[in-house]
């Protein structure tokens, strides 16, 4: 039971990564619209987080130190400047979205507007991050997301042609009358989606407040081969409950609400309550990480003392750093923005900032001064380098699609 | 040429056709329109589905309002284009007479009248299909 425990890092840093409140609506409209035939994405993506995951673990695990210091003593503070600005503002976006999302699955239990429940959902995680151990969100948190794989078990009890569903699932490119641009699109951002920056940090950083080392290698690489697949999974789940409820309709998904009817459609109460659970938990568990994310980036970057264990006294400006960006998002929700909005254009912001965050991070686990004998194998950097091919791509075919497109539409 | 100019003068092509494309993509105004009508008759077909296998009354109002909010901004739109859009529009009052009356069936829950206006919805919706098939 202790070392199941042991990987619960992973779970949730896949969890906020993978189920966020912009994956979830992503995974659902890209379902309704394709089917699974941006799985190949998916799968990409996974291998991709997987491999830069992977390496931010090992940097920790074997040097002490999270990845985002380590990029500003081996590249300069200009590059981790840089970095910085891009991954950020990405981030705080992320963030506002979530505690949008929340405010969201509240208002679909209760009935009550989310508007209401954006302060008290700000609040609330703030109180969480003061005052509850790191281990225990972790693990609370991380299980807890895993309900979220009601859409997996819907599919199964909707009876579905799974000969259409593996054609979908097998398929390389959009039906013969589906718009290209459009459909890169959606590939840009799923793939954006699956390598947000925030998770690399905050998995690294996560690392560091457990003080991982040599002999953690191995848990390391577990949290990583077990948390992001299984948010892979997860995120399948959702776009094939879509696909087989919403698809043959010809409908789109574009509200929290629609991707939750086919739990409901499927096994009526019980499936809505466990859904809306599952989410509540994902995006507290995303506002959690990026909401740290954006301390560590910050304090690591300037040098400051940080970490969730140390004492406020300790870490004052770390602290106050996140107490400042939860603050950020609440006002940026309390505008009145469609958090799913937010969240879509986050999304666009992270596939621009791509670049920015693997490329130090495969530079640095190539860099024998600080891993020695444990840095990139060539299968590792065979991959790596793919990865990063295709990250430049994304970065670069972003806004462009973006405005080609008009979001999708 | 420089292989500087080169790839921006590839990237400025594909931008370019990806921007002809965003015109095929998307439609004209009134198809877009349809097209979020259609979603959202749709969606009030399934919330009745969901309705009569015992689905929470809040998760189900809170997709209601969100669909008769489209449906309303939707016919304003359709009022303020230019041409004739009677059809259109007598498909717009049909999906939000069918998402309201399934609102009050689902408070109720009055199953009889969440299975009538499930299917004014589906109808709803058949009709938005043959309306954008005639394009």
């Amino acid at each position: 039971m202790k070392r199941i425990l042991m990987l619960t890092l992973g779970v949730l840093t896949a969890i906020g990564g993978f189920v966020d409140i912009g994956d979830i609506v992503a995974n659902a409209t890209i379902g309704a619209r394709y089917g699974l035939g941006l799985l190949w994405v998916l799968t990409l993506g996974v291998i991709g987080i997987c491999a830069f995951a992977e390496m931010s673990g090992r940097i920790v695990a074997v040097s002490g130190r999270p990845v985002f210091d380590l990029i500003r003593e081996r590249l300069g503070p200009r590059v981790a400047l840089v970095n910085l600005a891009g991954s950020f503002l990405a981030t705080l976006l992320t963030l506002a979205a979530q505690i949008g999302g929340v405010a969201v699955v509240i208002q679909l239990a209760s009935g009550i507007p989310h508007i209401v429940w954006v302060i008290p959902a700000g609040l609330a995680l703030w109180l969480v991050i003061w005052f509850v151990k790191f281990k225990r969100i972790e693990q609370v948190l991380g299980l807890s997301g895993l309900a979220v794989g009601v859409f997996g078990a819907a599919i199964w009890w909707l009876d579905p042609d799974w000969g259409a569903l593996a054609g979908q699932a097998l398929s390389l490119g959009p039906a013969p009358d589906e718009p290209v641009p459009t459909y890169f699109y959606y590939a840009v951002t799923l793939f954006a989606a699956t390598m947000t920056p925030y998770e690399v940090f905050f998995f690294s950083s996560g690392g560091a407040e457990e003080h991982w080392s040599r002999k953690d290698l191995g848990i390391q690489r577990a949290n990583v081969l077990l948390g992001f697949p299984l948010g892979g999974v997860l995120s399948v789940g959702i776009a094939g409950a879509a696909a087989v409820t919403l698809l043959p309709l010809g409908m789109d998904a574009e509200t929290l609400g629609q991707v939750l009817l086919p739990a409901g459609i499927a096994f009526g109460l019980a499936g809505m309550a466990v859904a809306m659970f599952g989410f509540f938990a994902c995006m507290t568990g995303a506002a959690f990480e990026t909401s740290m994310s954006c301390g560590y980036a910050l304090a690591q970057f300037f040098g400051w003392s940080w970490g969730k264990r140390e004492r406020p006294k300790r870490a004052a400006r770390f602290h106050m750093s996140v107490a400042v960006v939860i603050v950020a998002a609440i006002a940026i929700v309390q505008t009145g923005v469609d958090p799913v909005m937010v969240t879509e254009v986050s999304l666009v912001a992270s596939a621009v900032a791509l670049p920015l965050t693997y490329l130090p991070i495969l530079m640095v686990a190539n860099d024998r001064v600080y891993l020695g004998r444990h840095v990139n194998g060539r299968f590792g950097n065979a991959v790596g380098t793919v990865i990063m091919v295709v990250v430049v791509v994304a970065a670069i075919a972003a806004v462009p699609l973006m405005i080609a497109t008009g979001m999708g539409a | 040429m420089t292989v500087l100019t080169r790839v921006a003068a590839v990237a400025s092509t594909l931008l370019l056709a990806a921007c002809a494309s965003f015109a095929a993509s998307t439609g004209s105004t009134a198809e877009q329109v349809a097209a979020d009508i259609h979603t959202q008759a749709q969606t009030a077909y399934l919330t009745s589905e969901a309705a009569l296998n015992g689905s929470p009354k809040s998760a189900l109002r809170v997709v209601l309002e969100e669909s008769e909010r489209h449906v309303t901004d939707d016919l304003t739109e359709l009022e303020q284009l230019q041409g004739d859009h009677t059809e259109l529009t007598a498909l717009a009052e049909d999906t939000l007479r069918a998402v309201r009356d399934l609102k009050t069936a689902v408070a109720d829950d009055d199953r009889a009248a969440i299975e009538t206006a499930g299917a004014a919805a589906t109808a709803a919706a058949d009709g938005l299909e043959a309306w954008s098939a005639l394009l």
